[in-house]
């Protein structure tokens, strides 16, 4: 990884403004902290020392729309974070590329725009401070009860603002039925963004909400306040991606990495060290996560601009 | 006298070109998108070989009948289409007016055409997940002016006209859903009363201290100049941290209470606005001819009387110029009701996330909410301009005020007041401060102190330092002539048309949102010949933009202070225009030129908002190097905690040459 530490002696660079993409280098916008992409850069620069890796962290709502802007002569050449479905909205955005691998993946893209990262289940977070364990939820069904209410009550986060809260919501009213989420939606509060979600049980301000396994995991390895709670009656699963941007400065490269992070070495680090579940079989799923056969699972299922419409109006009638 | 108005007029006429190409250019996609909406849209669901439509989602179309798995709608411009499932998996397609199959990429989408509309029909299956079945069936046919579709027999269709009408449609759910009427009164609750507790704190402050001489009198007004020297997001984030649900203060008082809410955000914004109400409301008090009170005072009016009759009246638009200012910053404030409120809707956070949404958002509704915005803005700036410009507050010495030595009791109701104030005010840099010689694990603080977050910074960061300053001098240079140059065309001048306009252009960037105004600039400057995206030029460009209104205000408030008299005698005397502008103008301008520099230079550097998104290595400032160490659960927060304790540092600096220069101003 190439950390852009040079002193700027140089005026030239200045009045030239622009530093064009050399061949040789690729430019990441990415929705993963270095906490993530560090450790799979890491290994990926030394597999290619030919490759220059330049990442450029952002918001995943933000990233979209940046590279959406710079559409007509883009700046980056892979997009990397963010639910597949995302990148199902934008699709226009990013380039098909026929990966030789796809096939040893369990999801992928019909239109080869979108490659798969990892893969997790939304189990619910309850916050063990302000929650004691006699009251944690056994099922979804437990959201609806009232013990939650003068503890800072329920979070969801909406799935008009998140690809999280799209894959909670889908899924849980795939799997439980439309009536019983309109309780839900009634019941929770609803966040603008996942991470409220999440930071709002870490720090107490809400008792309960759901949560992104790998980010739970680790801050309960962490020993935050929190506890995951896998409900018996069905867990929602989320897949993250990353594309290639349609017209990037440096597609050969690019691809190279694409294919790289849906190898197994790649898919390994990714398990291994960041620990997010592989979107291979044959790859083993990260130590101290249940093993996906005993979930009972809930993948979305109805289009999304439907889930939007859905959600807002039961909002906005409760 | 002629020459003296062409020279102005044409200066006024090229910063106008200049403000329409680097303000109405770039930001002409938010109006355009206000007003216009798409053909319309809707999701048909194919089950057991029927077709049925899906009531929620549908925009402009309306069904006329569904029976048998045929489904009709109808828009009210007249076009229909039908979907009839012929059997399971096999639908046929018909409209009022042929429809032809655009060739090209199709897999789980494809486009259709006809005279009245663009089609995007997209198909969604359930995401089968450990089952790989294949690729799912989509294939459309021509069959005279319909289409035949082989489609999943289990799926969903939805139809979307992608063609753009102008329309009002967008306005109209603005002002009258919900969701959008609550935003726009929060919006405004929060702007109110922060502005008024912001101004409830800082103008008897700034009153007592340009009235008062007292100890520590210049270190009070570096200390709440530098108190608005603030990484963005840092006051959110430390008070949610002393003082939320679980906080460390909640827990050790004991108290059951979380400061996340709407009051929250005020309180949190009352911290950041009221700098700028004092340094503005000082400028003013200072700039008070004494002469005037002292004649007050001598022909008998009580001092209560001379301070209601004279100072206030005054004093005015300075006060006035720093509420607005405050108003507009509150008003347009999107990080902290971002952190510091779960549910809260309110309009900046709403334009934000509709622009700025992984999940498609809602770009025209965000262009109105930018639209709604900015006529609020306009409003209050018309109110601003009104109050001001029907008055004269003007004074003809350049006489300074002599201090006068407070009575003991006002004496420690200075130190009190001031003392409290400044300690709320320095909460976050002291909280900040203390956690980043500590460790942090998973985005939260520990109590083992360390060293490595300094260690790590100086050892890989350093050329943000440079970026930073560098993007910020240029932008408070350029901000500074300009600013200065135009309040004076405002002030004095007041041509017809283009004044009024040129100020509400100049001020139109000061309440977009960052992220929102970044988007335009993308838009305007990625392409031959003005490539610009991802260069150093992007930003200073991007800060002089954005914070010239601060250069501006502060120069027209002083400039009401000043009487035209002195240009008069010194244009009577044979000076040319520009050298009265230069030699007379500028120098009594000094006061206000140097607080509108450093808040130009102070908000420049802090600037995160359109920063994230026009950045690129090796132009990397300090700000983004803060937000790439929090934006991940993840992230390195000591790191950003150290990044951000350098950048107060740094700008301590240029604040205390400021502070010097401005205590030999007025001595």
């Amino acid at each position: 990884m190439r950390i852009s530490n040079f002193l700027l002696s140089t005026s030239a660079a200045m009045v030239l403004g622009t530093l064009s993409a050399t061949a040789g280098t690729i430019t990441i916008y990415s929705a993963h902290g270095d906490d993530v992409f560090g450790p799979i850069v890491e290994v990926f620069e030394a597999a290619h020392p030919d490759i220059d890796v330049e990442v450029i962290v952002g918001e995943t709502g933000p990233l979209y729309q940046r590279v959406k802007a710079e559409a007509a002569n883009p700046a980056a050449d892979i997009q990397w974070g963010g639910a597949i479905q995302s990148y199902e909205t934008f699709s226009d955005l990013y380039e098909a590329y026929e990966a030789p691998e796809a096939g040893a993946l369990i999801v992928s893209d019909p239109n080869n725009k979108w490659f798969p990262f990892s893969l997790f289940a939304q189990p619910l977070m309850v916050n063990t401070d302000i929650v004691s364990e006699s009251d944690y939820p056994t099922s979804v069904r437990d959201v609806l009860d009232d013990r939650w209410n003068d503890k800072g009550g329920v979070v969801l986060a909406d799935p008009n603002h998140s690809g999280t809260g799209h894959s909670i919501v889908s899924g849980l009213a795939s799997g439980l039925g439309w009536d019983f989420m309109t309780e839900v939606i009634k019941t929770v509060r609803a966040t603008q963004g996942s991470s409220p979600m999440f930071e709002s049980v870490r720090d107490g301000e809400a008792a309960l909400g759901w949560v992104n396994e790998d980010l739970g995991a680790k801050w309960e390895a962490e020993g935050l306040p929190v506890k995951m709670i896998y409900p018996a009656d069905g867990v929602t699963v989320q897949v993250d991606g990353l594309a290639i941007i349609n017209g990037a400065p440096n597609p050969e490269d690019a691809r190279v990495f694409v294919d790289f992070i849906i190898s197994q070495k790649g898919q390994r680090i990714a398990s291994e060290i960041v620990k997010r579940r592989s979107i291979r079989t044959d790859v083993q799923p990260p130590t101290g996560l249940p093993a996906m056969g005993e979930l009972q699972l809930f993948p979305a299922e109805e289009p999304r601009d439907v889930i939007k419409a859905k959600f807002t109006s039961i909002l906005e009638s409760k | 006298m002629k020459s003296l108005t062409d020279t102005w007029k044409l200066f006024s006429l090229l910063c106008l070109v200049g403000a329409v190409m680097l303000v109405l250019v770039p930001q002409l996609w938010i109006v355009i998108s206000a007003f216009k909406q798409d053909g319309g849209a809707f999701t048909l669901q194919s089950r057991n070989g029927n077709l049925s439509l899906v009531s929620e989602g549908m925009t402009r179309f309306s069904p006329i009948s569904s029976e048998n798995g045929t489904v009709q709608l109808e828009r009210p411009d007249g076009f229909s289409v039908t979907f009839e499932q012929q059997q399971p998996g096999i639908t046929l397609i018909r409209a009022s007016e042929p429809l032809e199959l655009v060739a090209g990429h199709i897999g789980t989408r494809f486009q259709l055409t006809g005279e009245n509309v663009d089609v995007l029909i997209e198909q969604t299956v359930v995401l089968d997940i450990f089952g790989n079945s294949g690729a799912p069936v989509l294939v459309p046919e021509q069959s005279g002016s319909n289409i035949l579709l082989r489609h999943e027999p289990k799926s969903f269709l939805r139809f979307q006209d992608r063609r753009q009408h102008f329309s009002l449609q967008n306005f109209r759910e603005f002002l009258t859903r919900s969701t959008y009427l609550e935003a726009i009164k929060n919006s405004l609750i929060v702007t109110v009363l922060s502005t008024l507790f912001a101004s409830l704190v800082a103008v008897p402050l700034a009153w007592m201290v340009a009235r008062y001489q007292f100890r520590w009198r210049s270190a009070c007004i570096a200390m709440i100049t530098m108190a608005s020297v603030s990484p963005p997001f840092l006051g959110a984030y430390v008070w949610r941290m002393l003082l939320g649900a679980n906080g460390l203060l909640t827990n050790a008082l004991g108290l059951d209470w979380t400061i996340v809410g709407m009051h929250g955000v005020i309180w949190v914004i009352v911290w950041l606005l009221y700098p700028l109400v004092f340094l503005m409301s000082l400028d003013s008090f200072s700039g008070v001819d004494p002469t005037l009170r002292e004649s007050a005072l001598s022909l008998g009016a009580s001092r209560r009387r001379s301070f209601w009759n004279i100072e206030v009246p005054t004093c005015l638009p300075g006060i006035l110029t720093g509420l607005y200012m405050a108003a507009m910053a509150a008003f347009s404030d999107f990080g902290t009701p971002f952190i510091i409120s779960l549910d809260l809707l309110i309009l900046p956070k709403l334009v934000y996330t509709e622009f700025l949404n992984e999940t498609g958002g809602n770009p025209s509704i965000a262009s109105t909410g930018s639209i709604i915005m900015l006529v609020i803005a306009t409003l209050f700036l018309a109110m601003q301009r009104l109050v001001l410009a029907g008055r004269s507050f003007a004074s003809v010495t350049s006489r300074k005020q002599v201090l006068d030595v407070p009575s003991t009791g006002m004496k420690w109701l200075i130190y009190g007041f001031a003392g409290t104030v400044i300690a709320l005010a320095f909460t976050p840099h002291a909280v900040v401060t203390v956690t980043s010689f500590l460790e942090w694990r998973a985005g939260t603080v520990t109590s083992v102190p360390t060293l490595s977050n300094y260690v790590n910074l100086f050892s890989n960061q350093m050329n943000s330092v440079w970026v930073s300053l560098s993007t910020a001098a240029a932008a408070t240079a350029l901000s500074l002539f300009f600013g200065l140059s135009i309040a004076y065309v405002i002030v004095r001048k007041r041509y017809r048309v283009i004044a009024p306009v040129l100020n509400g252009l100049v001020m139109t960037p000061y309440i977009i949102p960052g992220t929102v105004f970044a988007i335009g600039f993308i838009l305007a400057f990625n392409q031959e010949p003005l490539l610009l995206t991802g260069t150093w030029f992007i930003l200073v460009l991007s800060y002089f933009i954005r914070m010239l209104p601060f250069a501006l205000k502060t120069g027209e408030a002083t400039l009401y202070q000043i009487h035209p008299a002195m240009e008069d005698a010194a244009l009577s005397l044979g000076a040319k225009p520009m050298r009265v502008f230069m030699g007379v103008v500028v120098p009594m301008m000094l006061s206000g030129a140097i607080t509108g520099a450093t808040l130009v230079f102070l908000h420049s550097v802090t600037e995160l908002s359109s920063t994230i998104l026009l950045y690129r290595p090796p132009w990397t400032p300090m700000s983004a190097v803060i937000f790439q160490n929090t934006v991940s659960p993840g992230a390195n927060f000591g790191y950003a905690a150290a990044m951000a304790v350098l950048m107060m540092v740094i700008l301590y600096v240029p604040l205390a040459l400021v502070t010097r220069k401005r205590k030999s101003l007025s001595q």
